[in-house]
């Protein structure tokens, strides 16, 4: 069973002319690593928010297809148990922390849920352990750093017990040093406890080395889903702007694999995520089209 | 279990604050006799006294702070209760006398300054608080009664440190592009000023619109949730708690017997009446003199 299916699945927000989500068809396996990119504007936030459970409960709005959580209709799926399952962190680390103190960050969640006090307790201490912040459970969020801040709402995503994140640009406001920090804490928590990731970011040359996956959202769709490499290609053919550095010595773009409306895709090799067989995408070698 | 990637080291603090409970019951002994009291004399002496108190416990600039605050507010409320109301027998400046195109008369000077005074107190009572009290403590003590109230209050308080560093930011942005923020002419240090509000407003909506997403994210709101349990009281807190029992208890046995009252219309009443004056002493000095003695067991 796929972790998340979407079958044709529209969005479009209150009063928008156009659908931020047109038609996507994906599905996501449990254990993956999917780095969502492409311009502004392109979709990849609005799928981020629709992987959380948002749209439209949350935003409004109207949806056609479908998209599933574990073989469930998201929208049907209560929100204690969605919370319980599936992490959101962020673009900005600041906004979105709701305590003052790192401990008590944490905890919330879990108290939302209704989690009695010490087993909250020893799972904000087994988290923050596993994050590497167990020193900082005292201290105040507004005096730790953009990357320990990012690490501390991480924490508090995955504080409910969930296990699939979602994260929308955490990298953006943070340093060089501090991105590649939090990129290697994702594999490693992909690694360890066996999480799903679904990454979306907007610079994507420091994220290819983590993802196994890459989707590019253009115009509400999906216009390329493959592995890294094959994004490379692809986009040193298709996007060249989009990729800096994607035309200088990249592999011959035969072979990448770019989705397109009204055929169905060629399964991603070695991949825990595979790209839907829906008969409303496709994939064939961009050189051709 | 291994930790990932250990962290640079941080400034660490851990939670010195009062428990929440004493630190409400500080608050409570400035706000409650600032919304029951008249007496402008008896607010002013409990505003020293509460001022006392956050100096006691956060140093002079805390107390700054909140003047800067308090005094344009009573300032201001003073001024309109002179400019909006005729009544009062008192005549202090005839109409057309001294450029003034109304009657300026006592009465309503002192009742707009006596408003002006429980705002200021307000004011002291939220700052008192907030000082005292780990806030996310009091928000856990609050939320088992009344979790989205106390949510409310607790995010309202920490917008006001992040409004202010996003309009530091906002400045400095556009002081780099050349705005007039520090020009010698007034106006154009307004019309320069235009655009930072714009920008503010701007950035706090989408600050609140994140706050919302990370809300629903988090599942607040889902149902009954638990809270932490409270924190033990320290001999620290059991004196604060103590001295703003006292207050409050002076503040309420003197409300039964009707001191604190004032009459403003048509003439003014006694400012000060010396059988009175205990209890106004009963009701601030114990509050000022706990929260110095509960700042020094703390320590």
């Amino acid at each position: 069973m796929s972790h998340f299916l979407a079958e044709r699945f529209t969005y479009l927000y209150p009063g928008a002319p156009r659908p931020a989500l047109d038609r996507v068809s994906l599905s996501l396996e449990e254990g993956g690593f999917a780095l969502v990119t492409g311009p502004s504007g392109g979709g990849k936030s609005t799928l981020a928010l629709a992987l959380a459970g948002l749209v439209p409960s949350f935003f409004g709005g109207t949806v056609g297809g479908r998209l599933l959580f574990r073989g469930e209709p998201i929208e049907r799926i209560d929100r204690r148990i969605l919370h319980a399952e599936i992490g959101v962190v962020l673009q900005d680390p600041e906004r979105q922390a709701l305590m003052r103190r790192v401990e008590r960050e944490l905890s919330f969640g879990p108290e939302n849920l209704g989690i009695p006090p010490a087993a909250a307790r020893r799972r904000v201490e087994e988290i923050a352990e596993r994050l590497g912040i167990q020193d900082l459970l005292g201290a105040r969020v507004d005096e730790l750093s953009g990357g320990m801040r990012q690490r501390v709402c991480l924490g508090a995503a995955m504080a409910a017990g969930a296990r699939t994140l979602v994260l929308d640009e955490p990298t953006s406001q943070l340093d060089p040093a501090a991105a590649e920090d939090l990129l290697s804490l994702l594999s490693r928590l992909r690694r360890d406890l066996g999480c799903t990731i679904v990454l979306v970011e907007q610079r994507v040359e420091r994220c290819l080395e983590a993802a196994e996956r890459v989707i590019y959202f253009d115009r509400g769709r999906p216009r390329f889903d493959g592995a890294p490499p094959e994004f490379r290609r692809w986009a040193a053919e298709a996007a060249p702007d989009y990729l800096p550095g994607s035309g200088a010595g990249a592999p011959s773009a035969r072979g990448a694999r770019r989705v397109v409306p009204g055929t169905p895709p060629r399964p991603a090799r070695s991949s825990a995520w595979t790209a839907s067989r829906s008969p409303t995408a496709t994939a064939r070698p961009s050189s051709t089209g | 279990m291994t930790a990932v990637g250990a962290p640079p080291a941080v400034r660490s603090r851990t939670a010195a604050g009062f428990h929440p409970l004493a630190a409400l019951l500080a608050a409570a002994a400035v706000f409650l006799p600032a919304a029951a009291w008249g007496n402008p004399l008896w607010l002013g002496v409990l505003l020293a006294a509460a001022l006392a108190a956050l100096a006691a416990a956060a140093g002079p600039r805390a107390c700054g702070k909140t003047l800067s605050i308090a005094v344009p507010s009573a300032v201001l409320f003073a001024l309109v209760n002179v400019l909006l109301t005729r009544s009062g027998e008192t005549v202090l400046v005839p109409p057309r006398v001294l450029f003034l195109p109304f009657t300026l008369r006592l009465e309503p000077l002192v009742f707009g300054l006596s408003s002006g005074l429980r705002i200021a107190l307000a004011i002291a009572a939220f700052s008192l608080a907030e000082t005292l009290a780990d806030a996310d403590g009091a928000f856990a003590l609050c939320s088992r009664f009344a979790p989205k109230t106390a949510l409310a209050v607790s995010l309202a308080l920490l917008a006001i440190p992040r409004m202010r560093r996003d309009l530091g930011r906002i400045r400095s942005v556009m002081a780099v592009r050349g705005a007039a923020l520090d020009d010698r002419n007034l106006l154009s240090r307004i019309n320069a000023s235009r655009p930072i509000l714009h920008a503010l407003l701007v950035s706090s909506l989408e600050g609140a619109w994140d706050t919302a997403v990370a809300l629903q994210t988090r599942g607040f709101g889902c149902g009954a949730r638990s809270a932490a349990p409270a924190p033990p009281w320290r001999r620290a807190d059991r004196v604060l708690a103590f001295g703003a029992a006292l207050s409050l208890a002076a503040t309420g046995a003197g409300l039964v017997l009707g001191k604190g009252a004032f009459v403003f219309y048509p003439r003014l009443g006694r400012l000060c009446i010396a059988a009175d004056l205990p209890w106004l002493f009963a009701a601030a000095a114990p509050l000022a003199a706990a929260v110095a003695l509960a700042r020094r067991a703390a320590r």
